[in-house]
């Protein structure tokens, strides 16, 4: 396995995009669980708000590469690093690191220790959203950095105890993994405290996430 | 003389009629319309309306209620994206000073623009708002006089 050139790395760190509401911080004292399904890529996140701009949780995550399945299982902590309030908008800076062990099916029998980085940042109005979002796994048997852009708009106004609906492009590419980058339209529902979404990549590969909040 | 008096009589009529004034709160409708006034139909509600900056989503509304509600001062928590307000209905016998509203505004994320407040419940205070009509009475002013 390869490590990423400091300017791959770079890159991928300044690559943003993400889910606008999949804050990795919310509120003190909310907790969020939130899983996707997405063809090669499954995730599993868990995080808790436990004190103001500050979170703590779980990060999982299921690849199924070319020639491995890789099955990730950190500890994550999460920095709301600077939020922007304007009249009509929101926008976001986060940061997260965590660790965890990583288990490559058929390779090694014994899991293997990996360290994780990510960032994000998103900028959303009632109407509109952008995100980036870009997180990077290295380990001592593997290396692979994951990235989505998305931009997406609500088809019609909403208030928060209504449904809101959301169409939204993901553009997104998991070094390793794609050797193009993956095009996700999707369909979001989001009312109250939770959120679905369901979509399809241009090649072919559904996508399903739930998100719930409490 | 008498010209005259007539003549500042009707402007003040006139100013009068051209100002806005606050429409006195029916103790029926309050008593129906508001979980306060409904315990203690005796005490009028009074609304906090604020401007906050910075409220776009769901997850932010329940950050907002969820502190109000962990302050023990509010009875009802409101709050349109639409509008960007937050409006919130003090408990009987409790009062949520500015200072107050604003830091729990703040550790919920967000920023507070602006502060009034209306005697009027939650369900007057949105539907003035959306017909454009004032929350809070204004005091009549003097327009001045310009002589040619």
């Amino acid at each position: 396995m390869k490590p990423l050139s400091p300017s791959k790395l770079l890159v991928t760190l300044i690559w943003v995009t993400a889910s606008a509401w999949a804050h990795p911080v919310a509120f003190e004292g909310a907790t969020q669980i939130q899983g996707t399904y997405m063809g090669p890529l499954s995730t599993f996140e868990a995080y808790h708000t436990y004190a103001d701009r500050v979170a703590f949780g779980l990060n999982t995550e299921l690849l199924r590469m070319p020639d491995e399945d890789r099955l990730l299982a950190a500890v994550q902590h999460n920095w709301l690093v600077k939020r922007w309030n304007l009249k009509s908008a929101q926008g976001n800076f986060y940061a997260g690191a965590g660790g965890g062990f990583g288990w490559i099916k058929d390779k090694k029998e014994s899991p293997t220790p990996y360290g994780r980085v990510a960032v994000q940042a998103d900028f959303e109005t009632l109407r509109l959203y952008s995100a980036v979002k870009s997180s990077i796994n290295v380990g001592t048997d593997f290396t692979h950095a994951e990235n989505t852009l998305s931009i997406g708009f609500a088809p019609y106004a909403h208030d928060y105890d209504g449904l809101a609906t959301w169409l939204i492009v993901d553009l997104s590419y998991v070094t390793e993994l794609d050797d193009h980058l993956r095009v996700i339209p999707k369909v979001r529902l989001f009312k109250n405290s939770w959120f679905i979404e369901a979509g399809c990549s241009l090649d072919g590969d559904p996508l399903l996430s739930c998100m719930f909040h409490f | 003389m008498k010209t005259l008096s007539i003549l500042i009589l009707a402007l003040s009529v006139t100013a009068q009629a051209a100002t806005p004034k606050e429409v006195p709160l029916p103790a029926k409708a309050a008593a129906t319309s508001s979980k306060a006034s409904a315990k203690t139909p005796a005490v009028q509600a009074k609304t906090i309306v604020a401007d906050v900056d910075g409220i776009v989503c769901a997850f932010c509304v329940q950050g907002i209620q969820k502190k109000f509600k962990s302050n023990g001062k509010a009875d009802e928590v409101v709050i349109s994206l639409e509008l960007k307000k937050v409006f919130v209905v003090e408990k009987a016998g409790q009062t949520i000073t500015d200072t107050e509203f604003t830091d729990m505004v703040r550790l919920a994320g967000f920023k507070t623009r602006s502060i009034t407040r209306s005697p009027l419940t939650v369900a007057e205070v949105k539907s003035r708002l959306a017909s454009k009509q004032p929350l809070v009475a204004q005091a009549p002013t003097a327009k001045p006089v310009h002589s040619r």
